[in-house]
């Protein structure tokens, strides 16, 4: 596997941070890769622009940060704006479309994903995260889904692992290839 | 008391790996008063203390955390202490004490962007002569250590530990934003494979016993008896003779002094810890440290596939600063670039200095926030190398 970059963004609450730390962890502890996890944020613990960014590879990882995503998931029209251009080209964007408006761009793949309403639909807002990470898992093969599903099970708090495992499949499920 | 050391593989952040670094290096009292990018250690320790039998304390501010945590190593407990640039600052009065007393106990510094409060959440490097001159008064020494991952915040940690109790003294971990925040795979080993050097204890009774060696000033491992033993143990902050009682006389002003820079400089041999790669042919050399070193190697490593002939070093003891090895370095290049995240130029001011003239030294600074990207210092390199 070459050098993969992958960054998470959004708003601070959204879970976003989570999410990239399951994938490096699974990345690291299941899978046998090198991963590295950085995050930059506001001072603000929610409602501010968060950002979360992973670096998987199978050499030794070097610079920690990620400059031009490869993938790039994306849960709020800021950190779209802000952020859409550095994205490799050919990179894939998942974006929540319930929040997210894009601008069409030839270069990259942009996949809606409607993660916030799925998760409402499912009762809990706040696994929108997992939809996301199902749907950027399904639709990169970045890693094994029955990896990122062991590692889901074991990292999130007791007694959410089914619904975290159905917000999980439930995004596989929205990747339409 | 339980030995702390969970043996496994984890994917966590610098921060974390310095507080189980320190919890395997047998440190069992944390003060601390959180600051960012510092407090993921002050929370692994209020979590993992207890379980270990120890102490976990939020102090009321920085002065007093420090003060705590040099009584609690007098008290026989190995201690550590943590902070960022503005709370280091605060610390550096209560350092002061444990340097002149001789009090082994580790102080982690996870530097952000500066001056004064600076970006709180983003890295920076501005305090490479805040830890080696800020406690006032001169006449000392320090040891500092500086780790590039996650692995090293865990290993260097252990070292601080240990480097403190062999040369009686507060000893730095002089990291990063980058480092501190960084989840990374962390292997923690066995416990017999961790090399923990425990308190050396007097083997003489109180009576024949001199608490500080000022006649011997480059004795290492010398005894810390602490507090409760029936050893007497005066730890004022004034000039000490052997006993530790206060004097104004000049010729124990200059034994004190020279015990304390003496017994790190008379033992560089057992300090150094510098990282090399690709200098074998190298006509360039760049250097750089902590969280920092890692888009350095990553430039050296693009400036290699355009056919330079670059190399990397890294001091990984920032104190005392290895001259003899940067020595060697500009004896073997033409230029060197020294990346770190200030614009004064610190790290670069000492390379230079170490270099004698033998190499062109060039520093590369930013103000902080972003770490140094690859791109940004093959750039440099292509616009230096000769």
């Amino acid at each position: 596997m070459e050098r993969q970059e992958i960054r998470f963004a959004g708003f601070g609450g959204q879970g976003l941070l989570l999410a990239g730390i399951l994938l490096g962890k699974t990345a690291a502890l299941y899978a046998g890769k090198q991963a590295a996890q950085t995050q930059s944020y506001g001072t603000e613990a929610r409602g501010g622009a968060s950002q979360c960014n992973v670096v998987i590879d199978d050499k030794e990882i070097t610079y920690v940060g990620v400059v031009n995503p490869d993938v790039f998931v994306v849960m709020s029209q800021e950190a779209y704006d802000k952020l859409i251009g550095e994205v490799k080209e050919k990179g894939l964007v998942f974006y929540d479309s319930d929040l997210v408006k894009i601008k069409e761009n030839p270069n990259i793949r942009q996949i809606p994903i409607a993660s916030t309403s799925t998760a409402k639909d499912m009762g809990r807002q706040m696994v929108a995260n997992v939809v996301m990470l199902g749907a950027m898992v399904e639709g990169t093969k970045i890693l094994d889904v029955d990896w990122v599903k062991a590692c889901l099970k074991e990292s999130v708090p007791q007694g959410t692992e089914e619904l975290n495992l159905k917000a999980f499949d439930t995004g596989r499920s929205l990747f339409k290839p | 008391m339980p030995s702390g050391v969970i043996p496994g593989k984890y994917f966590v952040q610098g921060d974390e790996a310095i507080a189980e670094g320190a919890i395997a290096a047998g440190c069992r009292f944390f003060a601390g008063y959180p600051i960012t990018p510092s407090s993921e250690t002050s929370e692994t320790m209020a979590r993992r203390l207890p379980e270990v039998g120890g102490v976990c304390l939020q102090m009321e501010d920085e002065l007093a955390s420090i003060h705590a945590v040099g009584a609690a190593s007098v008290g026989g407990l190995k201690a550590l202490t943590i902070s960022s640039g503005p709370g280091i600052s605060l610390k550096l009065e209560g350092l002061g004490w444990g340097i002149k007393n001789e009090i082994p106990y580790v102080v982690a510094d996870v530097q952000r962007a500066g001056p004064s409060n600076g970006v709180a959440t983003r890295v920076g490097q501005g305090d490479f002569y805040t830890i080696r001159y800020g406690s006032a008064g001169g006449n000392h020494s320090i040891i500092a250590l500086s780790p590039k991952s996650t692995q090293e915040a865990f290993d260097l940690t252990i070292d601080c530990f240990n480097l403190s109790e062999i040369f009686r003294c507060p000893v730095f971990l002089l990291t990063d934003e980058t480092v501190g925040h960084t989840r990374e795979l962390l292997v923690i080993p066995e416990e017999d494979e961790l090399k923990v050097v425990k308190r050396f204890k007097p083997t003489v009774p109180p009576e024949k016993f001199v608490m500080y060696p000022l006649d011997t000033p480059g004795v290492i491992n010398y005894p810390f008896p602490n507090i409760g033993e029936g050893y007497g143990i005066c730890v004022s902050p004034y000039t000490h003779n052997s006993k530790g009682y206060a004097s104004t006389a000049q010729d124990i002003q200059e034994k004190m002094a020279r015990r304390l820079v003496l017994k790190v400089t008379e033992n560089l041999d057992k300090l150094v810890r510098v990282e090399s790669q690709k200098m074998e042919d190298a006509e360039f050399a760049v250097i750089a440290y902590g969280g920092n070193a890692r888009p350095a190697v990553a430039a050296v490593d693009m400036a290699r596939e355009q056919g330079m002939k670059v190399g990397f070093f890294r001091p990984i003891i920032v104190w005392p600063f290895p001259d003899a090895e940067v020595l060697k370095v500009a004896e073997k290049v033409k230029n060197i670039l020294v990346c770190e995240l200030n614009i004064d130029g610190q790290l670069s001011r000492e390379v230079a200095r170490a270099s004698k003239g033998k190499a062109e030294v060039f520093h590369f600074g930013s103000g902080g926030v972003e770490p140094h990207l690859p791109a940004q210092i093959s750039n440099e390199i292509r616009r230096l190398y000769k």
